[in-house]
């Protein structure tokens, strides 16, 4: 394997790890899911339509969102989502194991840096 | 093409791979989105055919973009947990059904003497060998699947280390050769036995007698097939345990019992026996008591027989049970 088709395997993998948390990120009011894909996108996490819309629909189904189609009239029929309270207590806890994984990694490589 | 024509196509392409529940939901879902990138891609201009497919690509094939949604287990045939082991059970039940084909081949060369090995029988032979690897890869399959789909654990639980099994010394294992040798050779027998039934015969004036009737074991199938199903899953069994244990010599004995009843309705069935083999007997001797004492003893093989399979029945269990009481420690 090359040296590059290495790192972005690694990065993808690093990636991957991530997603769930920055869409939940998002939906503490309800979003629809291309309407995330740019959000995303401008604040520098890009996620690929392909992968959020199936993400989105397993997370419904794991009770952690909830979804809900508004079809007037004047707009094309979309699925919004918005997090439930388990959705909510789930976030909170993920967000705090993230910003103890920062700290530690951190103090890891900079200790290597160093 | 037209553009909507397209996107619709893709969409069914994608959902007709989904399950029933969704596929609706889905398809009204990826109509927005793809949609909505449209719209980002062409601004208020009118989508080309080709922003379209640039579109459609980037969601990718409507395979790889059905498996994102797809990411159920119940989804593979046989799932990973299982395959090593379907790979190994396939190669050894492939190799037994070639050989046991094979050899019942050879064997047919050397008992019928009207077999003229013309291309036609070659063919034949390549036809019956194809066939028979299909129905056994088939059989293999279809099981697997079957245990994938009801999520049958092979291995012992190991969700406790407690429940870990001990380290077996060399006697507590059963040896994986005699395992492998009882597989093939009940492959082999079910084969030999349905396609040669002439198999056990002797020669009399340079002609070969039977001495059970084969039409009737050609009827009889259906009951060398259980017979060599039930061997089959107890050989299996042993494969997968690895060792003697209190388990598997209850599974072992139950199954040898119930193979006594395919053996039972065989040995006992009507018109086994050649009767061509009972008039010859009755033209050679002609003292009436040699004669009586020969028909009886004839008369008997299918009781001898039953006797013969009970009796190495018998000796399996009790052997494999005295073992499993002795080195199952749990």
């Amino acid at each position: 394997m090359e040296k590059d088709d290495i790192v972005s395997s690694i990065i993808l993998e690093l990636r991957r790890g991530t997603l769930i948390l920055s869409v939940l990120s998002q939906l503490d009011h309800p979003m629809y899911g291309y309407n995330l894909v740019t959000l995303l996108s401008e604040k520098g996490i890009s996620i690929e339509a392909n992968t959020l819309y199936p993400l989105l629909r397993r997370l419904e189904s794991q009770g952690i969102l909830l979804s809900k189609w508004d079809t007037q009239e004047s707009s094309k029929p979309r699925k919004y989502y918005i997090r439930t309270d388990l959705g909510d207590d789930i976030y909170e806890i993920i967000k705090a194991q993230w910003m103890n994984t920062i700290k530690t990694m951190n103090s890891l490589l900079m200790k290597e840096e160093s | 093409m037209n553009e909507t024509n397209l996107t619709e196509r893709y969409i069914y392409a994608v959902t007709k791979k989904l399950p029933h529940r969704i596929r609706e939901d889905v398809s009204k879902e990826l109509t927005t989105l793809i949609d909505d990138m449209l719209e980002s891609r062409c601004g208020s201009v009118k989508p080309t055919d080709k922003d379209v497919r640039v579109v459609l690509t980037e969601l990718g094939t409507p395979s790889e973009l059905a498996s994102q949604y797809l990411t159920d287990k119940t989804n593979y045939l046989i799932g990973p947990e299982y395959y090593q082991s379907y790979k190994t059970i396939l190669l050894i039940v492939i190799a037994a059904t070639s050989f046991g084909m094979c050899l019942s081949a050879f064997m047919t060369l050397l008992f019928e003497s009207k077999v003229n090995l013309s291309l036609f029988y070659l063919f034949e032979w390549f036809g019956n060998i194809f066939m028979s690897l299909i129905m056994a890869f088939g059989f293999v399959t279809l099981f697997f699947a079957y245990f994938e789909r009801k999520g049958i654990k092979f291995d012992m639980d190991d969700t406790d280390l407690n429940d870990l099994p001990t380290i077996p010394i060399r006697q507590e294992t059963i040896p994986k050769s005699s395992v492998i040798f009882g597989i093939a050779s009940s492959i082999i027998f079910c084969i030999l036995f349905l396609l040669i039934p002439g198999i056990f015969s002797f020669l009399y004036e340079s002609e070969i007698i039977p001495i059970f009737n084969p039409v009737s074991i050609r009827k009889m199938w259906y009951l060398f097939i259980l017979f060599t199903l039930l061997s089959l899953s107890k050989e299996f069994y042993k494969l997968y345990i690895g060792r003697y244990t209190r388990n598997l010599a209850v599974f072992l004995t139950i199954a040898n019992l119930l193979s006594l009843i395919p053996a039972y309705l065989f040995t006992h069935s009507y018109n086994l026996m050649n009767q061509e083999l009972l008039q010859i007997i009755s033209s050679i001797f002609s003292k009436e008591e040699d004669r009586s004492f020969l028909l009886l003893l004839i008369n008997n093989i299918p009781n001898l027989f039953f006797m013969g399979i009970v009796f190495a029945i018998l000796l399996e269990s009790i052997t494999f049970c005295i073992k499993a009481f002795q080195y199952d420690r749990s």
